[in-house]
C-alpha cells in the first residue's frame, strides 16, 4: 500500500498530525494506515505504532473533518484518555513517585544534598 | 531534616512538590550507582528548581520544550541543564484542585527524564514518557 497522503489532504494530515501528536518518523505509516482506512470504509480507530516505539490514533477522514474544529478538546480529551490508560497500564503502585519516598529509596542523605542546593548552577 | 520535611518546607515557601516518572527514577538509580556525587547534585537540583520551575519567560528557571519535526510536540514539557554536569534534567509542572480542599491548588513538578544522552534520545524519551502524564497543566504554558 502506498505510502502517500494526497495533496488535498494535506490540511486534514496536518491537523492530524497536530492532534495526535504525531511526529515525522511515522508519517509514512500513517500515510499508509489513513489510506487503507479510507479503502475499508471502516469506521472504527487505528492504532499504528513507529518504529520509535510512538503510538498514534487514527480516525477516517469524514470523521476528522468534524472534529477538526475541536482539536484541542480533542486533544485534552486523548490525553486524558491517555493517562487513564497508562496509569490502569502501570497500576496505582507504580505512577509517579514522591520525592521524599523516592530518596529515601535510593538511600540519599537528605543533609548532604541540601548543602549542595545552592552551589547548583543551570545553564 | 527528613526528605518529608524538605518537601514539605518547599511546598510551604510557595514552590512545587516534586515527583518522579518511575523511568525517571531508574534513571537516577544508575547515575547513583555509576557516580554517587552526581546523584546527589540532581537531586539538589530537583530541590532547586522545584522553588521556581516555570519557563524563563515567567521568571523560573525552566527552559521551554517546543515542537520539532524529529521528536514531535514535547509542549508544555520544560528542561533544566546541570552546568557542568551536562545532565538535562525534563519535567512537567501541573497546578490540581486539591480533592479534600477545594480552595487549595496543588502545584507539582514531575520529572519525566534525567539524561546525560545527546539531546534527541533524551527528548524521545520525554515524548514517549509525557503520556503518562495528567493533562490537567494550565493553557498558558501550552505555547
Amino acid at each position: 500500500m502506498a505510502g502517500v497522503v494526497p495533496m488535498e489532504k494535506q490540511e486534514l494530515f496536518s491537523a492530524l498530525r497536530r492532534v495526535f501528536n504525531v511526529t515525522e518518523y511515522n508519517r509514512g505509516k500513517l500515510g499508509e494506515a489513513v489510506k487503507t482506512h479510507e479503502e475499508c470504509g471502516q469506521g472504527n480507530w487505528f492504532f499504528v505504532q513507529s518504529s520509535k516505539g510512538i503510538t498514534s490514533a487514527i480516525i477516517p477522514f469524514k470523521e476528522l473533518e468534524q472534529l477538526v474544529e475541536a482539536s484541542e478538546l480533542l486533544e485534552r480529551l486523548m490525553n486524558a484518555f491517555l493517562y487513564r490508560e497508562t496509569i490502569a497500564r502501570l497500576g496505582a503502585s507504580e505512577g509517579k513517585i514522591g520525592f521524599a519516598e523516592a530518596m529515601s529509596r535510593l538511600g540519599i542523605d537528605p543533609q548532604e544534598v541540601t548543602s549542595l542546593v545552592e552551589s547548583v548552577e543551570f545553564e | 531534616m527528613r526528605w518529608e520535611d524538605i518537601v514539605a518546607e518547599i511546598a510551604a515557601q510557595g514552590g512545587y512538590t516534586p515527583n518522579l516518572h518511575p523511568k525517571a527514577l531508574k534513571e537516577l538509580e544508575g547515575i547513583l550507582q555509576r557516580n554517587a556525587s552526581t546523584a546527589k547534585m540532581v537531586a539538589a537540583a530537583i530541590i532547586k528548581l522545584c522553588k521556581n520551575p516555570l519557563p524563563h519567560d515567567m521568571g523560573g528557571v525552566g527552559n521551554r520544550l517546543g515542537k520539532r519535526n524529529e521528536t514531535g510536540d514535547l509542549r508544555p514539557l520544560l528542561y533544566v541543564k546541570l552546568r557542568d554536569i551536562g545532565i538535562r534534567i525534563v519535567y512537567a509542572l501541573s497546578h490540581a484542585v486539591n480533592d479534600k480542599d477545594r480552595n487549595r491548588i496543588d502545584k507539582t513538578v514531575t520529572i519525566v527524564v534525567i539524561s546525560k544522552r545527546e539531546d534527541m534520545e533524551a527528548y524521545l524519551d520525554a515524548l514517549r514518557r509525557k503520556a503518562d502524564l495528567p493533562a490537567d497543566w494550565p493553557e498558558e504554558w501550552i505555547k
